[in-house]
Order: C-alpha cells, then structure tokens, then sequence
C-alpha cells in the first residue's frame, strides 16, 4: 500500500520508480522525477476538436502509419514499430471525443494516421491523434479538489490564446 | 442598498435566473460575475460539469446549473453569465441564464424548502425567499457542488 501510493505521487508528477530485486541481497529502488514541477515540455495534439498536451518526457517519438498496418492480437489493436509489438490506445475513444465529421476525418486518413509512441518505465503504447500542433513549454496548473482524480488527466495548462488544454496522463493511458 | 444601511436580521442575495424561475445565493458565496468564456470539456466527469475554464490564469471546473437542477437544457445567449462562487475551499463557476440584481431580504420572509418540495432537487434547495410578490429559490451550494458528499465519478 504505501510503495503503491509513492508510485502512484511520482508518476502523477511525471516521475517513474523502477525496483530491481535480487534473493537474499536485497532491493534498489530508482525514482525519477522531472527537474521543474511547474514548468514541462510538452507535446500538443488534437482530438476532434480538442487540445490535449502529452509530456514530452514520455514520448518516444511520433509516427505516420496506414491503417492496414494496425493488427489486432486478440482484439487489442497492436502495430509493429521496428521488431516490436505496441499496443495502440484510440484517444477518441478514450476520452469520449465527439469527432465532428467522422466520415470526412476517415476519408482524409484512410491514407495515414498520426500514431504518438509513448512510454512509462518499460511500458510502451502508441496513441492515434488526430493531429499534431507541436511543441511547447507548458506550465501545469491542477484541475482542483473537485476534479482530482480523473483518470488519464494529469492536469491542466493554459494555452496562448487563454484557452485550457487537459495535461493527458501517460502512465494511466498505457496501463489501461 | 446604496443609502440605507442594511439591517442585521436580513441578507443579501445575488439573483439569478433558471428559465422562468428566479434563484439566490447569498452574495458572501460569490466571488465575481463573469461573461460566458470558452470551457474546455473535460473527459470522465459527471454530465452537469461543463468543464473547466480559465480565470486570470487559474483554472476552475463550471458546473452547468441547469443540468445540475434536472432543469431542461437552455440555450447560450447573451446574458448567459458564470457565477463564480467559493464553497469551503474550492472554487468554481455556475453557468446561470442571467444575472438581474443583488437584493436584501428579511430572514423571516424565508421558508424552509422541506415544507413544500420533495425528490432529489430538495436536497440542493435551502428554502424559498418572498419578495414582494416574487418567489426566490435559494440555493444550498454545498450540495450542489458535491463538497459535502464527496461524489465519485
């Protein structure tokens, strides 16, 4: 319960804490904690239209994939990205996007689909955007007791036109 | 209330408008009133909260009252207005149809809501203020909120 509770503090503020343990020797715990709390690189996407900002800490880097290059094992949507399997998470669908012309949005990306590979310790996943904005220097400012707590939210920040984007919470994404 | 001074036994409430009914919170809730900005919708929240927005570079969740009331959904004119009010320690925003005054009303003209109302929107109404021939809906804001039972999405 109370290492579970740190690893659960550390990843909220974009950390990770690996736990090596060896019979008889004993354990070595590795926590990593970004530099600046306040203040992160992050990357900006679109879903439908919405502004989601992911840690550039966490991400791997940003590909372009047909759609027939996605698999299914067992229903769980996968690609292979050089060698290796990674599971795919549909933004929209998990955070219950309306996209506003799906049939058009289909028609145009039936050639490519804008794939982020994210990971979270050794966990890797790939999230289908709908578009990338670019990057940013963001400042992460909480959501407030009255919504802490969501799933796959980290926080908020503020964009240049005054604008709130949802900070997305990459360890929640890849263990769902 | 610009000359005369107002006496102990009253209060003062900001009112509001809900469709046809008219609504008071007491103005020591209320931090400001703002003109309806851009909200960002928020995913995995109950339906009544319409997301979050940005005040002067904080960012506070807005509750759709309406939504919250079991009212029918209104549209966004221009007089739609955010209330920003302070429950305990959190902030956040009530979209209302409009604003139409502050007003002061004697305590005793305040009747207690178990008398006439019952179901669930009991529990978010504190009682029902008279003014003249108006009939003032005060609102419990804690419950409304969810400060007080802390509800689990």
């Amino acid at each position: 319960m109370g290492l579970d509770a740190v690893k659960t503090k550390i990843e909220s503020l974009g950390g990770n804490v690996e736990v090596e343990t060896k019979v008889n020797e004993g354990s070595k715990f590795k926590i990593r904690l970004p530099l600046t709390l306040a203040i992160i690189q992050a990357l900006l996407i679109k879903v439908g239209e919405e502004i989601y900002a992911i840690p550039l800490g966490s991400i791997d880097s940003t590909i372009n994939v047909a759609p027939n290059e996605i698999k299914t094992i067992q229903n769980q949507e996968v690609i292979l990205l050089r060698g290796q399997i990674i599971p795919i998470v549909r933004l929209a669908s998990v955070l219950n996007v309306m996209s506003a012309a799906p049939t058009a949005r289909q028609t145009a990306d039936s050639s490519e689909l804008f794939i982020v590979i994210v990971h979270m310790g050794d966990r890797k996943a790939g999230i289908i955007v709908d578009n990338l904005i670019g990057q940013q220097e963001i400042v992460i400012k909480s959501l407030g007791k009255l919504l802490a707590g969501i799933k796959v939210i980290a926080g908020a920040t503020i964009l240049g036109n005054g604008q709130v984007a949802l900070i997305l919470d990459v360890g929640s994404l890849i263990a769902r | 209330m610009t000359d005369k001074s107002f006496a102990a036994n009253e209060i003062q409430l900001v009112i509001f408008r809900l469709g046809r009914e008219e609504y008071g919170i007491s103005i020591l809730q209320v931090q400001e009133i703002k003109r309806m900005t851009d909200i960002t919708r928020v995913p995995h929240t109950p339906d009544y909260i319409k997301g979050v927005m940005n005040l002067r570079g904080s960012v506070l969740p807005v509750i759709d009252l309406r939504k919250r009331l079991n009212l029918p959904v209104g549209e966004i004119t221009d007089n739609t207005r955010i209330i920003i009010v302070r429950i305990e320690d959190v902030t956040v925003g009530l979209i209302v149809d409009g604003v139409s005054e502050v007003t002061a009303i004697p305590q005793n003209s305040i009747e207690p809501a178990q008398t006439f109302v019952g179901g669930i929107a009991a529990d978010y109404i504190s009682g029902v203020g008279k003014l003249d021939n108006r009939l003032l809906i005060l609102l419990n804001l804690s419950a409304i909120v969810g400060t007080t039972h802390a509800e689990t999405i």
